[in-house]
């Protein structure tokens, strides 16, 4: 099974990175938060590879873009919660606007007629 | 940067709840994604599982948090350092041989380097040391260099140079000088300096003071300083001594000061430095102003370079010479060489230890090779274990780090043997008691030399370590990309590389067997140069020839009349000693310096005594010849009536000086017969009685030079050795000598007691031991590299032994197996010896100075070497191929 990717697109290199720190910037969110949040405002077209989530978030908390606290879910249990540092608000607007230039590019490169 | 190490730091610390808290929030998630499952209407038990699978396995999940955590890597580095330890416990020779080579290499660098450091490079224990100067005079014309200057010379140097703040003299050799007041009389080394001479090095006395200009003054007190080990010794360290008086050589000399240990200036060991440096024992006093005895010493003044200082000695060199035409040291062509007080005080050994820092340094690199064949030839042997870990998700990453680690673990533990190793060596270095090797009392093993063991360890992990982990990465990508991973495949790989050209293993051994060549090469030259050295023609036998040397003060033996009495009673005495076979008194001994005079053949043209020709004096008795084995060649030895002060003068010349007079001998006119003048002892006609054979005086390595011999009664030295061959032990013949010395004059004491092999043996001991380790490192190269090949062809002869099964079923002899492999170690050997002879050539030069009497790119040197090398080659190839012949053919091909 390994390699077989559940998402119905690839993500690209480092975008999940970008989605992540999009998704806590909302508000504080744990793990498993984050990727029913993914799966459901893309209405399902990017499901994040469960996999590569918890050491994605455990690497962003190292560079200190994201922090976690411990709270307390909606059905009562102890969970994880990682919220957005000032750092990795400065990096989610870097990341956005580069993101964004290229998308924008690649777009008019398909417009083109 | 600090941040993240203090962030790794906590991680460790907290590792535990890191743990705990990992489990808690992934099974948070899994406990979601079931939840989430059950409401699809998935079976709980079926819904557990699926959310196991989807999270894509735990224990990976965990593993690439973890490492995002950062200590992982700490940790795995740990890891792979117990496993390189398990892994190398599991291999005990191969570990202990590789750490034993690595010591021994790595040690061996370290001591040189250390030596280098302290004896070479280290700068000298004065003030400012890479201020001072010495000045000598070069002759190229006549070949003559390194010579000292006259008295005038320095008078005229230190008044008008301007480079230097200050300029002062010494006598160029130490004097012996006998001490007879404060206990038994005992000779002490001397060392006859100006006055200034503590200024100009700038070292403090540790008690009362330095010399004044009086003191220099030949009108003035004469005064003496002792040294730290003198003062203790002879005075018990008695704060009183200064202005105490002190009969030296019977005269009267005035303490003034103590001077401290380790002050090596101008010579090593001193005991009493006395002013007046022209004031030699060795020469009658109206020689003193103009012969050649000055070293000068001068500081420059500071911003002074040493180019500019050069420029005014050139230039003041012309005006002395045209102003002193006629002086000694103003011969056409004489030149003044400024340089630098350590050049000359390491000037011997320096190129000695840079030949031996580079022979260690290419052993390591030899060692290097060899154990990164040896870790390549592991890994190999280890592919399963390898595949085995990729199998269960090792990247290229880890294997190499794994790979490395293990090496270098196997480096450091070696590096650590090495210091300890070197420690040692330098500890017990100055009870060798090596004369010729300065300053090897202050040899440590500081920060420096850590640093740069430390330097060449890392240099060796990556050698050793790094090199044959990417190899083996490289052959692991290279399986991966072609899609087999199979050992087979591998060994197919490996088969076509085998035919196409020489295996990475096998360029190591190549390199090996090049980088040994070298090696051998210059000890087999130092070996051949130090047996040419050995079987020389001394021109005289010392085999069990005794020698000492007794100092006559000039006060009490102040006339030719009294020495000579005193030599003929001393020489009557000892000849009616018995168990003393054979003895004789002479000026100067093989080994020690000679004296230089003018000599003119009479009736020849007569030129400036400046310019005549010079050739050594050596005064003897009577006895001379017989006792020192020195052959006559024609006319007749000195009898007794020859030796009384108002005999005819007779001179017996040698060889040399027959030819460089008359270079037609041993054809043409008879020297014999002619006479001499010689300027020295105000002799106008000496007639040559006979001629002997030639005397190497300055030891094997020298030419022997022009000499003449006069009897001891026409030229009286000031102090005397004696020669003597005797069964006796040295300190039964030292008392009988005693004796009978102290039966002449009681009042005389001896010094510098030797036997002559001991003392032709100092004169080689520096190329002895040079000699002896680069042989010692040229063995352990050879030894490293037949290893190396072995380990290639047993790895060859194991991967081919089912293709020697068919062979062997289809009729190959096992000569013509044997044939194959040995074959191949010989073509391998055959590519190291080219490029090793190719490099000798190229080097060759290096070594040239330490070459005596052979060149260094003589075949007699080659040939020995080369047929040596292919021999041990031979040897290491045929050993594992028989091994493998004796397996049965069947069993061979089953094998694969």
């Amino acid at each position: 099974m390994k390699g077989v990717l559940l998402a119905r697109i690839d993500l690209p290199q480092g975008t999940l990175d970008l989605l992540i720190l999009k998704t806590v910037a909302l508000e504080p969110q744990h793990g498993w938060g984050i990727s029913e949040r993914i799966r459901q405002v893309s209405r399902d077209v990017l499901q994040i590879q469960q996999g590569s989530l918890y050491p994605a978030l455990h690497r962003l908390e190292r560079q200190g873009w994201i922090r976690a606290k411990w709270g307390v879910s909606d059905n009562n249990r102890r969970a994880k919660y990682y919220e957005l540092t000032p750092a990795g608000q400065r990096q989610l607007e870097d990341e956005s606007t580069s993101w964004r230039a290229l998308s924008t590019a690649i777009e008019s490169i398909l417009d083109m007629a | 940067m600090l941040d993240g190490l203090l962030y790794r730091a906590q991680a460790l610390f907290r590792r535990k709840r890191t743990e705990r808290e990992l489990d808690a929030e992934l099974q948070f998630h899994l406990d979601k994604l079931t939840e989430k499952h059950i409401d699809d209407g998935i079976a709980p038990a079926e819904a557990a599982r699926l959310a196991r699978v989807r999270l894509g396995g735990l224990s990976r999940v965990k593993e690439e948090c973890r490492e995002s955590w950062g200590f992982s890597r700490i940790e795995a580095l740990l890891g792979d350092i117990t496993y390189g330890l398990r892994n190398l416990c599991k291999s005990p020779v191969f570990t202990a041989t590789t750490i034993c080579v690595l010591a021994l290499s790595i040690g061996g660098a370290t001591l040189f380097f250390a030596l280098l450091r302290s004896v070479v490079l280290a700068p000298l224990p004065y003030r400012s040391p890479e201020e001072l100067v010495v000045l000598s005079l070069d002759n190229p014309a006549t070949s003559t260099f390194d010579q000292s200057f006259t008295v005038r010379r320095v008078a005229h140097t230190r008044n008008q140079a301007e480079s230097f703040s200050a300029v002062g003299a010494f006598l160029k050799w130490p004097e012996v000088m006998t001490i007879s007041s404060a206990g038994d009389p005992e000779a002490l080394v001397a060392a006859r300096v100006s006055w200034n001479f503590l200024e100009i090095v700038g070292t403090q006395p540790i008690l009362g003071r330095g010399f004044v200009p009086e003191e220099d003054h030949p009108s003035g007190r004469s005064a003496a300083i002792l040294s730290e080990g003198l003062w203790q010794r002879r005075f018990g360290a008695d704060p009183q001594v200064t202005e105490r008086v002190l009969l030296l050589d019977s005269q009267p000399y005035t303490v003034v000061g103590v001077l401290p240990e380790g002050l090596d200036f101008p010579y090593p060991e001193v005991d009493v430095w006395v002013t007046r440096p022209s004031h030699t024992s060795q020469m009658p006093a109206r020689f003193w102003q103009y012969v050649m005895t000055q070293d000068v010493i001068a500081r420059l003044e500071p911003g002074t370079t040493l180019a500019q200082a050069q420029s005014e000695m050139d230039s003041l060199n012309q005006s002395y010479v045209s102003q002193y035409p006629k002086s000694m040291d103003a011969q056409s062509g004489v030149t003044v060489r400024a340089r630098p007080l350590k050049a000359r005080v390491v000037a011997d050994v320096r190129p000695v230890l840079w030949i031996l820092f580079g022979a260690v340094c290419v052993l390591l690199l030899i060692a290097c090779t060899n154990v990164s064949g040896l870790v390549l030839t592991r890994a190999s042997a280890r592919s399963h274990e390898f595949a085995t870990l990729a199998a269960l998700g090792a990247g290229t990453f880890k294997l190499v780090s794994r790979l490395f680690v293990e090496s270098a673990t196997v480096v450091v533990l070696g590096s650590g043997l090495a210091v300890i190793l070197a420690a040692s060596m330098i500890r017990i270095l100055p009870s060798l008691h090596m004369p010729h090797l300065p300053r090897s009392d202050q040899v440590q093993l500081d920060g420096g030399v850590l640093v740069f063991t430390a330097g060449v360890a890392a240099l060796t992990s990556l050698a050793v370590g790094l090199f044959p982990a990417l190899e083996v990465a490289r052959s692991r990508i290279a399986s991966l990309l072609t899609g087999h991973a199979s050992s087979a495949n591998r060994i197919s790989t490996a088969w076509g590389k085998r035919f196409a050209g020489i295996t990475r293993q096998e360029q190591l051994v190549v390199g090996q067997v090049a980088l040994s060549f070298v090696l051998m090469f210059g000890a087999g030259l130092l070996v051949q140069s130090f047996a040419r050295l050995q079987s020389v023609d001394l021109g005289f036998n010392p085999e069990r020839l005794l020698t000492l040397k007794i100092p006559l003060p000039t006060t009490s033996y102040d006339t030719r009349e009294k020495r000579s009495v005193f030599f003929r009673e001393l020489d009557r005495r000892l000849s009616a000693v018995p168990g003393i076979e054979d003895s004789a008194l002479m000026r100067s001994m093989p080994t020690a310096p000679a004296l230089f005079t003018n000599v003119h053949v009479v009736g020849r043209d007569e030129v400036s005594e400046r310019e005549e020709p010079r050739a050594i004096l050596q005064s003897i008795t009577t006895g001379y010849f017989a006792t020192m084995g020195i052959a006559i060649r024609r006319g007749r030895a000195f009898s007794d009536p020859d030796n009384r002060s108002r005999a005819p003068p007779a001179v017996v010349i040698n060889e040399s000086f027959a030819r460089h007079f008359w270079p037609a001998y041993p054809a043409g006119p008879d020297p014999v017969g002619k006479h001499l003048r010689l300027a020295f002892d105000r002799i106008d006609s000496a007639e040559i009685v006979g001629i002997v054979e030639d005397v190497r005086e300055s030891g094997p390595a020298e030419p022997a030079d022009p000499g003449f011999y006069l009897p001891m009664a026409l030229s009286p030295p000031d102090r005397c050795f004696v020669a003597l061959r005797t069964g006796l032990s040295t300190q039964a013949a030292v008392g009988l000598v005693t004796e009978a010395l102290h039966e002449v004059d009681p009042t005389l004491a001896i010094s510098e007691i030797k036997m002559m092999t001991e003392a032709l043996g100092d004169v080689l001991v520096r190329r002895r031991l040079a000699t002896a380790l680069l042989v010692a490192f040229a063995s352990l190269a050879l030894l490293l590299s037949v290893v190396g090949l072995y380990g290639v062809i047993a790895q060859l002869v194991q991967k081919r032994t089912p293709e020697i099964g068919v062979r062997i079923a289809l009729g190959a002899t096992r000569a013509d197996i044997v044939r194959m492999f040995v074959g191949r170690a010989v073509a391998l050997a055959g590519v190291g010896i080219v490029t090793g002879v190719a490099t000798t050539l190229a080097l060759g030069h290096l070594v040239q100075g330490f070459v005596f009497g052979i060149a260094t790119n003589n075949s007699a040197t080659f040939g020995p070497v080369i047929s040596f090398t292919l021999l041990a080659t031979m040897a290491a190839a045929a050993v594992p191929t028989w091994r493998a012949l004796k397996v049965a053919p069947a069993t061979a091909i089953q094998r694969t």
